[in-house]
């Protein structure tokens, strides 16, 4: 599962159960400053400083947004991490 | 804006308002109260040119909540003012001249807690559902460390 | 007769905000809706009182990431108003090459997933394909793709030099065929007209009482455009169009978007000839003096507002944004009423909301309590369908 953007108090049961449907192996990979941290809306009342405050994260994928680029290679990241190789 | 435009809509507001300013070009304040606030509208509204209500902005001063309706038209935006006091902060609703009116007044619903007597929905627009129902985040006194202990609590 | 009620959203992660809406439905027509937002919320307002009024630029930059030089330039006008200063002339006409940039952007963006919610999968490609152009020249002049940090207090911290103004001629009359190409497009392919023509209507009445602006507004024959109503930045010395059409319906919106890309090319065209020297930007006190102010932008979905209001120190006392696509709620709801299922996404997309379609559609039978789920990929399989048997 790919988060991008920050986890709102309203969203986060969503995002649960939607973990929760998915079948195992299971990943989760963060995209972005706000999903890595809540970053730059620290400190706000409405939602949670970072997706691994809700849900285990494997793979994080900084920038404001990341560049396309980015995600990419997190997504290789990713396959490297399903393989075993770290 | 022309002094012909800002001479009529002084006479037609004439003993509903408290105040009409002029605060820069195309930027016009009319400060009024309450009981007046229908009134106002409707005659805004008459005037020519008046139909768009861009949003409805809300203040805190403390004792007071200060609401402001941003009315537009091709040659002007006002801003129309109206206090009301925190003890108990209730309007009469503008939805049956402005339909358009619907989420704005929600949306101050939600954050302060200004109630709008005659709109049919006031349901939670922003805010979570499990949010408890005498926070209003936008309030002074709810800073956002007391949100949180609140939550945490 | 049966009405079932719909609960339609909310998750859509890349967009501003996912929406959930809730329809009633007897047989094939939507009856009621109701719209719950929230699920992206993030207390922006309440965060602007503890930062800054430049740490806010930041902030007001990532109120949305496609409008994201709108909210910014928004923002920045409202604190030079507080400060009743005037920007250099050279950041105005930058700040509307960007401005304009940020809108082609847009509605090629919009464009694509517009086709796409009609299962027009090959036009979807080509738009996105060419918005890669204009976030490439985006990048070039600020070194990102979206939330590009140009505008600030006092004007704007990048320059376009005279190198970058001849590689984004050539990029925009590219970019300007490829517009025109798909207006013929979306005035002759039936399988699109089929699907836009006198859906989606929003009566001028309506679209006024309900207060709706942007392209939404236009399509239903207003013409109100903050550009012309209210000249900010350079557009005061710009001669061009406001676009409307008459139509009222999808098809419309189209129009108006796709004529606003070939318009905004020609605003390009008259800034990059007639941009004029001198500096970009002029500092200014970490105050504000007191006072409130109330800016408005033409964002690239529609009208922008923000109000500011200083207490005399170096944080806002308030910051309140309305942004475009909450004016366009209500006009929405209006056109979502007495169509058909299979043309919701496309009504939805038709505003261009800063929330995607929906994920997930659930109908449930009120009577039996029967549920069914349709994702949006299956929503949009069920209305072509629907539209190939009809």
């Amino acid at each position: 599962m790919a988060v991008t953007g920050p986890v709102t108090r309203q969203a986060r049961n969503r995002l649960l159960r939607i973990y929760e449907q998915m079948p195992t192996p299971k990943y989760v990979i963060a995209i972005g400053s706000c999903a890595i941290s809540g970053a730059p809306f620290n400190g706000s009342y409405s939602h949670y400083q970072g997706v691994d405050k809700v849900l285990p994260v494997d793979v994080y994928v900084g920038g404001c947004p990341p560049k396309p680029e980015a995600i990419i290679n997190g997504m290789l990241r990713l396959i490297e991490k399903i393989k075993g190789e770290w | 804006m022309g002094m012909s435009n800002l001479n009529s809509i002084k006479t037609q507001l004439k003993g509903k308002v408290q105040e009409v300013v002029v605060q820069r070009e195309r930027r016009l304040i009319v400060r009024t109260v309450r009981e007046h606030l229908k009134e106002t509208m409707k005659a805004l509204i008459a005037l020519e040119g008046f139909t768009h209500l861009s949003t409805i902005t809300t203040v805190d001063f403390g004792s007071e909540i200060e609401v402001i309706y941003h009315i537009a038209c091709e040659d002007m935006l006002i801003s129309l003012k109206v206090q009301v006091s925190k003890e108990n902060p209730t309007l009469t609703t503008i939805v049956d001249l402005i339909p358009g009116a619907v989420l704005y007044e929600r949306e101050v619903h939600d954050l302060f807690g200004v109630k709008f007597e005659g709109n049919p929905d006031l349901s939670p627009l922003l805010l979570p559902d499990n949010w408890p129902d005498d926070v209003y985040p936008l309030r002074k006194e709810w800073t956002l460390g007391r949100i949180s202990e609140k939550m945490r609590g | 007769m049966k009405t079932f009620r719909i609960p339609f959203g909310p998750q859509h992660p890349a967009l501003e905000e996912p929406i959930n809406f809730i329809f009633e439905v007897e047989e094939e027509r939507v009856v009621n809706v109701n719209p719950r937002l929230g699920y992206i919320h993030r207390g922006i307002e309440k965060l602007a009182e503890s930062r800054t009024y430049h740490q806010n630029v930041y902030l007001a930059e990532r109120i949305c990431g496609i409008c994201s030089f709108a909210h910014a330039t928004c923002y920045t006008q409202a604190v030079e108003q507080l400060f009743a200063m005037n920007i250099p002339e050279r950041a105005k006409f930058i700040r509307t090459i960007m401005a304009e940039m940020e809108r082609i952007q847009n509605h090629y963006l919009w464009l694509g997933f517009t086709a796409k919610g009609m299962g027009f999968e090959t036009l979807f490609m080509y738009t996105w394909r060419d918005r890669e152009i204009i976030l490439a020249v985006l990048e070039m002049i600020s070194g990102k793709r979206v939330n590009y940090g140009v505008s600030t207090i006092g004007g704007v911290r990048r320059d376009i030099t005279c190198t970058m103004i001849e590689q984004i001629d050539d990029k925009v009359n590219h970019l300007e065929n490829k517009a025109k190409y798909y207006k013929k497009i979306c005035t002759r392919e039936q399988t699109i007209l089929k699907r836009t023509v006198g859906v989606g209507i929003l009566k001028p009445r309506d679209a006024l009482n309900l207060c709706a602006v942007g392209p939404t507004l236009r399509a239903s024959g207003i013409r109100r455009d903050v550009r012309a109503d209210e000249p900010y930045a350079a557009y005061g010395e710009i001669p061009f169009r406001v676009i409307t059409y008459n139509g009222c319906d999808v098809a419309s919106r189209i129009l108006v978007r796709i004529d606003e890309i070939i318009e905004s090319i020609k605003i390009i065209r008259y800034c990059l000839k007639n941009i004029p020297e001198g500096s970009i930007r002029t500092t200014v006190p970490r105050k504000v003096p007191e006072g409130e102010a109330v800016s408005l932008v033409e964002a690239p979905r529609g009208e922008d507002l923000h109000y500011l209001k200083s207490d005399g120190s170096d944080k806002p006392a308030r910051l309140k944004v309305r942004a475009p696509t909450l004016a366009n709620l209500p006009s929405l709801c209006k056109m979502l009423i007495d169509i058909n299922i299979a043309d919701i996404p496309v009504v939805i997309a038709g505003i261009d909301p800063c929330i995607a379609c929906a994920e997930r559609v659930v109908l449930v039978n009120r009577k039996s309590k029967k549920r069914w789920i349709y994702s949006g990929n299956e929503l949009w399989r069920y209305a072509e369908e629907w539209y190939r048997k009809k």
